[in-house]
């Protein structure tokens, strides 16, 4: 009884670490209900087949099928399947046949065999982190965390491994201590995904925030802007009869400096950009305002139809970029900026030039084809979070992107495919 | 010559860019003659009656029949695709619509001479490059077209098919040849595809949508070539 117990638990463990590897190679989340049938389903066959038969070719069938179907939920390209399902069905092999060789010296028996599975799935678990760690080293994750998080399948397998060759402890003993470390190790994992979809979460907040308080300068701006052509509609007969006056005397300079003052009253300094995109105008204009404030010569042309679908991400990307733009501009002598963003045949380009200086900056560094450039900032670990979710961003919309940079201009190039057509493969 | 059409409601605007084109022309050494419209439907039936231009100046917002109805007018049913649009606004607001009729740059007045010039060195680039011809032969007869007519080229077995917006010719030949002598508007999107950007509707990461509808796919291996060239271009 006890031994079936482990099994089934084991299994469990199991299938809900293959569960979490899919996600992590697959990098997104299918549908959680049908996961869950899925899953559910894999598990109760592979138990009941596992305890029937013990017998490795149903194993081995009934385990890549039911891999498969988990990662069919996510993909359907065959081939990247048939890659996937193998790869998780050999690191599950290869942690099988790891646990047993430990033990090869040591007496058979049904009971222990029970063990051996233990074992192989703290194993797997190492595996699982470690592959996690190894997919996801370009996003944001702390390394701290990972490295106790190795440590706990690790302890739990010194235990078990010391327990079962000093023999100091009976059979059933030591099925009850895998039964709670296997327990210990799950609830760990489920409070560091907690963990982490609260860190996720802070994170979402902290870009609202951003969000909400551009969105209220642009209502200021707005405000304001309404205000102006008021207070001018309220005046416009005064205006008119001293303009009346003025071409009476056929003073066109005088006509000419009266029109230029009127302008310049109607003009709002905070309405930078006016593209009618709410949203899009509302961090251009946040964002630039500070520049014009901060900096000498701004160059901006944005040429965007009034609707625009996705601002939300766009903003993401162009709030991140201004704000290392024009961050890293203040610090030089020309304070140069410039921003062009176009939308054309389907796809949004942006373009963002600031000077720099290059003396105290950045190492560029080749690694493979991407350029991988340095912060300017004093504190590398918190840098950096920008740049990648424009990188997510980028990649989100099949888009790229390149960095250049030229005597003392820092230059970041993208595109994005704005456009979704069905019948695309 | 250049033949420049401009078409705005306001006299005195019609009269500034008039200027600030002559003073371009005058610097650059070139020749231009401008047209003058005050309404958009002045300006629909002389282009409807046959009336040529390369580049117009065009205000959005007109007194009856809008430069969007114009634009619309001359991508949709004139068909044609050569003349190059430049609207000008008096807001930086732009609609759904306009961006649908492929307009070379848009313009927000008080237009400035460095503006004009600007508009003008790359209207005077884009028309050049449309008028290069391309020629091949079919049988014993040599035939010229100009490249800004070309929509695409298709490989057919041993042929190559040029498709333009009216009508499409086949000759014998490799596409792999024929792409050599094309100028950089063109661009390689499969290895039997070579498209026009010009008539382009909408890009995606996997296709293309022409002007005239016809949907292309951008074969894997090409992708991210086609990527990297829209990345780089302008």
């Amino acid at each position: 009884m006890l031994d079936f117990m482990l099994c089934a638990l084991t299994n469990l463990f199991r299938i809900f670490l293959i569960g979490r590897c899919v996600t992590v190679f697959l990098g997104r989340d299918a549908d959680k209900k049908k996961k869950l049938i899925i899953c559910a389903c894999f598990y109760v066959i592979n138990t009941v087949l596992f305890w029937e038969f013990h017998t490795v070719w149903i194993n081995t069938v009934c385990n890549l099928m039911g891999i498969a179907a988990i990662v069919r939920l996510y993909t359907k390209s065959v081939k990247t399947n048939l890659f996937i399902t193998g790869t998780i069905y050999l690191v599950n092999c290869g942690c099988d046949v790891a646990a047993t060789s430990m033990f090869i010296s040591y007496r058979d028996g049904e009971a222990y065999n029970q063990i051996y599975a233990v074992i192989s799935i703290f194993l797997i678990f190492i595996c699982e982190l470690v592959i996690e760690k190894m997919i996801t080293i370009h996003k944001d994750t702390e390394a701290v965390q990972n490295v106790s998080l190795v440590l706990m399948p690790i302890c739990s397998i010194t235990v078990i491994v010391f327990l079962t060759y000093s023999g100091t402890c009976t059979d059933i003993g030591l099925a009850i201590v895998s039964i709670g470390l296997l327990a210990a190790n799950f609830l760990m994992l489920y409070l560091y995904n907690l963990l982490l979809h609260s860190i996720s979460q802070q994170y979402e907040m902290e870009m609202l925030k951003t969000q909400l308080q551009a969105y209220a300068n642009q209502l200021n701006v707005i405000l304001r802007g309404e205000e102006k052509i008021k207070a001018l509609r309220h005046d416009i007969k005064h205006h008119l009869n001293e303009l009346m006056l003025l071409a009476n005397k056929h003073d066109v300079a005088e006509i000419q400096v009266y029109i230029d003052e009127m302008k310049s009253f109607l003009q709002n300094p905070n309405e930078i950009v006016a593209s009618g995109n709410l949203e899009i105008d509302s961090v251009l204009n946040f964002m630039l305002q500070k520049a014009e404030k901060e900096l000498k010569t701004v160059d901006i042309k944005v040429i965007l139809p009034e609707k625009v679908r996705h601002s939300f991400d766009i903003n993401v990307l162009l709030g991140n970029l201004l704000e290392n733009a024009i961050e890293a501009a203040g610090k030089t002598e020309n304070k140069y900026l410039s921003v062009h963003i176009t939308l054309k045949r389907g796809i949004l380009k942006v373009n963002i030039e600031n000077s720099f200086e290059s003396s105290r900056i950045l190492c560029e560094e080749q690694k493979g084809k991407d350029t991988v450039l340095k912060t300017t900032k004093p504190f590398t670990q918190q840098h950096g979070i920008g740049l990648k979710n424009v990188r997510k961003i980028v990649e989100k919309y099949n888009g790229t992107m390149a960095v250049t940079t030229r005597e003392g201009i820092f230059c970041v190039n993208l595109i994005l495919y704005m456009a979704r057509m069905e019948n695309g493969m | 010559m250049y033949s420049i059409g401009i078409c705005d409601d306001g006299e005195n605007i019609c009269i500034s860019i008039e200027n600030m084109l002559f003073q371009y022309a005058q610097e650059k050494n070139i020749q231009v003659d401008t047209n003058v419209w005050y309404t958009g439907e002045s300006l629909r039936d002389y282009l409807a009656s046959g009336g040529y231009l390369d580049l117009l100046f065009l205000d959005i917002e007109l007194f009856k029949m809008t430069g969007i109805e114009v634009g619309a007018y001359i991508r949709n049913q004139l068909d044609n695709m050569g003349l190059q649009i430049v609207y000008i606004s008096g807001k930086a607001s732009y609609a759904q619509q306009l961006f649908k009729t492929q307009p070379l740059d848009f313009l927000v007045k008080p237009i400035l001479q460095e503006q004009i010039n600007e508009v003008m060195d790359l209207a005077l680039k884009v028309i050049k490059k449309r008028n290069e011809r391309f020629e091949f032969q079919q049988g014993k007869d040599y035939y010229y077209i100009p490249m800004g007519d070309i929509v695409y080229l298709e490989s057919k077995g041993r042929k190559v098919k040029v498709v333009t917006m009216k009508s499409a010719f086949e000759f014998y030949g490799k596409l792999k040849k024929v792409a050599k002598c094309l100028s950089e508007d063109f661009i390689v999107i499969h290895q039997s595809y070579i498209i026009n950007k010009e008539y382009v509707f909408r890009y995606t990461y996997e296709m293309v949508e022409l002007i005239d509808g016809t949907m292309l796919t951008i074969s894997l291996s090409n992708r991210k070539f086609v990527r990297d060239k829209l990345l780089r271009e302008e």
